[in-house]
């Protein structure tokens, strides 16, 4: 935009339905910061103009007829690195979303949302392309986070970690409260859970999955 | 061979006979092999069961026939002897090489026999063409089926079809008259154990069935606890040994996980379908030495049959759920593609409508309308989205069941307003890939029903699996199932249908305080390693409490 004689941010549309490109330039051209530069219904399309008309932002569609949003997202910010690109898509859950931030989109925006946030995306895409906004972001990255693979009950997260403590079953046992054979069973069940053998494969395992804190890490 | 070739070879053999011994002995002969070359002409050369007998007592009269009038006509060239071919060659086609060279040496000995009893075993000329005769069905008979492919290599293609076509209608009514629409993979495999265990003492048993990534699910397990069975196809074990060589082993190591140090009977026998093993049987018993050699031969006996009706319900299992997944990626394209872009469009639409509004007086009821409208638009196109979500969600092979679930319940409370709960008890072991996605389904719809009708604000999701148990629950605190539902709203019948395909218990029923509950309950825990009932004083000794 600092190029611009004009001062307005330079945007391209990337959308196969006419009439959602259409309303699109409709909001943008509301406002006077934007100029809706170009229009592509197919993700090549979206590419060459790109190349041909160097947008500052470009509102790309993730599902195109002739392949995904997401490759010509890669592509393009490849080929420019500082282009803003908003994602817009239809489809919910969070691989989209991270689809999205690993393949250098500046901001996501489901199709739900009015085009009032499209184009507020698009001013935040075209002052900070590299830095990825989207409205569920935060809550995603913690869903991200929660464990996947062998979930372990509580009592099995305590049993685990006195085991990692080299303590025997007798041990566990009185320092749980529960008797031996209790805690036998719920050594049983951890060890089928992490599909182990023994308490060294079981520990190695536990250590893999991010159960189990490695001994040398620090601790508080 | 071929009815018309037969025929032919019958006619000229008949002819020459007749001209060369033109006598009423001849036609009397021609006229008895020709009776005996009936059964031939009658009865398809692949026929089974009674009509195999048939054509086979046919081919030993007619080389008895063609033998006896050769030796009785007693001519230069053979006579009848040139049709020993046809049910020589019959013979070796239908029933193999060893039939077509016994009837050989039944014509040799017939037409020897009779030549030598009525004293005319003298002449050279006889005696060459006897044996020039018998040569070649001596050679019709190795030849074998071998010639046979290749003689008629273009009526054979379609023959693939023919059989398909055959195999896919008999599916056809087989599917139709199935309770749920599907071969029952868990009751196949539960009756065999009942069979099994009524010819072999077992302390513990379980039928394991493939499923990918080279390990085995339980299909079925008998015994009074449950057992973690070894269902590692990699590790070195009886159990991987059985599946490769598909042949039943014997060890006095258990084939239980945790039961590898104590001495017991283990007899693993593979469930062969054709070539390939398509799950191993497994039973089990404390005392030292239970399975002789004749027991192991019983088991096997039952196993044989079981393996083919385990192998139809494998098989049935796959194409639905093929057919399935390729019917909800198709829907959802659809979708995709259709009416949620419109409503997209719509929503734009009416933004920049209000967009223009915003600077006309007096239009402020026609804007509230309008954001009243747009709100809606936003709310049919996020249920568009969940729907296309849930139509693209699936057991991922790595994943499993658990890990669909709770993505798939993250997902619609993150964009639902829902606080979602879960609380995920699983093992590593894995539940057969069509259990998975029915479960999967119906904890989806659940879950769906609890955002769309329930206005509720918490969600529960409790999934624990522990095959073949399987148990997962969806709560909501909304405000519950009406007392009487439309019929097929809320996705009831759907659930009840998905659950009773797979045999699983579906119970809804009224939360308390508010709410409702949905459970699916696959099999019964039977495990000691339960939590709840191993704090509970459930088993061992009074000591035992905790």
């Amino acid at each position: 935009m600092p190029e611009e004689p004009t001062g307005r941010t330079r945007i391209l549309l990337v959308d196969d339905h006419d009439l959602i490109r259409k309303g699109l330039r409709h909001a943008f051209e509301r406002d006077p910061n934007f100029e809706v530069v170009g229009e592509a219904g197919t993700a090549a399309d979206g590419v060459r103009q790109s190349a041909a008309l160097r947008p500052d932002v470009v509102i790309m569609d993730l599902r195109l007829p002739d392949g995904s949003g997401l490759n010509a997202t890669r592509e393009l910010r490849r080929a420019h690195p500082t282009i803003g690109i908003v994602v817009l898509t239809m489809y919910a859950g969070d691989d989209q979303l991270f689809g999205a931030l690993e393949a250098g989109a500046s901001a996501f925006v489901p199709k739900s949302a009015p085009a009032d946030d499209v184009v507020a995306a698009a001013r935040h895409a075209a002052a900070t392309p590299n830095a990825f906004t989207a409205a569920d972001l935060a809550e995603a990255m913690k869903r991200r986070l929660e464990p996947s693979g062998p979930q372990l009950s509580p009592r099995e997260g305590q049993v685990l970690k006195l085991l990692a403590d080299g303590m025997s079953v007798a041990g566990i046992a009185k320092q749980l409260y529960v008797s031996e054979s209790t805690a036998k069973t719920h050594i049983s069940k951890l060890y089928e859970k992490l599909g182990a053998g023994n308490r060294a494969q079981a520990l190695m395992t536990a250590l893999r999955l991010g159960l189990l804190e490695a001994p040398d890490s620090p601790r508080f | 061979m071929l009815r018309p070739l037969r025929a032919a070879l019958l006619t000229v053999v008949v002819v020459l006979a007749l001209i060369a011994t033109p006598r009423w002995t001849t036609v009397g002969w021609c006229a008895l092999l020709a009776v005996a070359a009936l059964p031939g002409l009658a009865v398809p050369a692949d026929a089974g069961g009674r009509l195999a007998l048939v054509s086979r007592l046919g081919r030993v009269a007619e080389v008895v026939v063609a033998g006896l009038a050769a030796a009785t006509l007693h001519t230069g060239y053979g006579a009848t002897l040139p049709y020993l071919i046809v049910p020589v060659r019959s013979a070796a086609v239908a029933a193999g090489t060893a039939e077509g060279l016994a009837l050989v040496a039944l014509a040799a000995a017939t037409v020897f026999g009779a030549s030598a009893a009525t004293g005319r075993l003298t002449g050279t000329d006889f005696l060459l063409a006897a044996l020039l005769w018998l040569a070649v069905g001596l050679f019709g008979a190795i030849a074998g089926r071998r010639m046979y492919p290749a003689a008629q290599p273009s009526s054979t293609e379609p023959a693939p079809y023919a059989a398909a076509t055959r195999l896919l209608t008999q599916l056809r009514t087989v599917a139709r008259q199935l309770p749920g629409g599907t071969l029952d993979l868990g009751g196949i495999a539960a009756g065999l154990l009942d069979e099994v265990g009524a010819a072999a003492p077992s302390d513990r048993a379980a039928v394991l069935g493939r499923s990918g990534g080279g390990r085995l699910v339980v299909l079925a397990q008998r015994g009074p606890d449950r057992t973690d069975w070894e269902t590692s196809l990699s590790a070195d074990s009886p159990i991987a040994e059985a599946w490769l060589d598909q042949q039943p082993h014997l060890s006095a190591r258990s084939m239980a996980r945790s039961g590898a140090d104590r001495q017991v009977s283990a007899l693993v026998v593979p469930l062969v379908a054709g070539v390939r093993s398509i799950g191993l049987l497994v039973v089990e018993t404390d005392r030292p030495g239970a399975y002789p050699a004749e027991v192991v031969a019983r088991v096997r006996g039952l196993v044989s049959t079981a393996a083919l009706r385990l192998e139809a319900a494998l098989l049935f299992d796959e194409v639905r759920a093929l057919a399935t997944t390729e019917e909800r990626q198709r829907l959802a394209r659809e979708i995709h593609d259709g009416v949620a872009q419109e409503l997209v469009m719509v929503g734009y639409g009416i933004d920049n409508a209000v967009a223009e509004l915003a600077d006309v007086p007096g239009s402020d009821g026609a804007v509230d309308e309008l954001n009243t409208l747009r709100a809606e638009v936003t709310r049919v196109i996020t249920e568009l989205r969940l729907s296309l979500f849930e139509l693209r969600t699936d057991v991922d092979p790595s994943g499993g069941l658990a890990t669909a679930l709770a993505d798939y319940a993250r997902t619609v409370g993150a964009s639902s307003g829902l606080r979602v709960h879960l609380s995920l008890d699983t093992s590593t072991a894995r539940l057969p890939a069509t259990v998975e996605t029915e479960l999967l389904r119906i904890g989806q719809e659940a879950i769906t029903n609890a955002r769309k009708h329930a206005q509720a604000a918490h969600l529960w999701v409790t999934c624990e699996i522990d095959p073949p148990y399987a148990r997962i629950e969806v709560s909501d605190d909304g405000r519950g199932i009406p007392d009487e539902p439309h019929e097929g709203s809320y996705g009831l019948t759907i659930m009840a249908e998905r659950a009773r395909r797979i045999r699983a218990d579906l119970v809804i029923e009224r939360r308390n305080p508010a709410g409702t509950t949905v459970t699916a309950v696959l099999g019964t825990r039977s495990r000691r390693g339960n939590v709840s009932a191993a704090e509970g004083a459930s088993h061992g000794t009074a000591a035992d409490g905790a």
